[in-house]
């Protein structure tokens, strides 16, 4: 019975750190895309890395 | 065998679908290698990484199955072997796929070793019938056996389908998001330089 339990906790836990992993990143990117539509190029991070380096 | 044949349930569901991600991957990434279009390899490499996931479980809990029928963790035997095999074919193209920054480089060398990494699946299947092995072949079952087994097979086929394409629409999120940066380096380089 417990190794029943362990082996389902195993699968269940891999499928939903999968899961969890690829929505964080989704939210992530989701939020880049978002920033990149929404701010200005001029007043954008890559625009302050490139003054900032110049 | 008591409780422990309810790992079959999980197992023999999570091998399908690791069998069946290997097809899609190696049909994806011809489709890929014929037309050079990205979207194909963003489901070649949402297959990869969901077929990697299915091959762990599958030798995770066939070990664990092993343990408790056979009294040992792992044995070489050929169901075992050719999908241990597998098992390194997607470790391989998930590895070289992070290493090659270049998307059409990496759709390019991750699509030939796809296609050579398919040619594994016919072997999985047909290792119990070709090679004598401890694995069984297609082992008898209660009519409600094969009900709950059938049904979990589509639970688990549904569950990864799903995750399958919600990975291939981020892959192409990430593609857009890349695209966007690249652009604004452009945009700010000929503004200042």
């Amino acid at each position: 019975m417990t190794t029943v339990l362990i082996t389902y906790c195993i699968a269940w836990g891999a499928i939903g750190a999968y899961t969890a992993w690829f929505t964080i990143g989704d939210l992530r990117l989701r939020q880049r895309k978002a920033s990149f539509e929404s701010t200005p190029a001029s007043r954008s991070s890559i625009a302050r890395q490139v003054t900032t380096a110049a | 065998m008591g409780y422990v044949q309810r790992i079959l349930y999980v197992h023999v569901s999570v091998a399908w679908c690791g069998l069946a991600s290997c097809l899609a991957m190696g049909f994806c990434a011809a489709m890929y290698l014929g037309s050079r279009r990205l979207p194909w390899d963003h489901w070649a490499q949402a297959a990869a990484e969901v077929g990697w996931l299915c091959t762990t479980l599958t030798l995770v809990t066939g070990s664990v199955w092993a343990h408790e029928a056979w009294g040992t963790w792992w044995t070489w035997d050929p169901r075992l072997t050719s999908s241990l095999v597998l098992w390194i074919i997607y470790a391989g193209i998930v590895l070289v796929r992070g290493s090659i920054e270049d998307p059409h480089a990496r759709a390019r060398i991750g699509g030939v070793i796809a296609l050579i990494g398919t040619c594994d699946v016919p072997l999985v299947i047909m290792a119990t019938r070709w090679f004598r092995g401890v694995h069984p072949v297609a082992p008898e079952m209660d009519t409600r056996m094969q009900l709950v087994l059938l049904a979990s097979v589509l639970i688990y086929t549904a569950l990864f389908a799903h995750l399958l394409r919600h990975r291939q629409i981020q892959l192409r999120l990430s593609e857009q998001v890349a695209q966007l940066e690249a652009d604004e380096w452009q945009a700010c380089a000929g503004r200042w330089g």
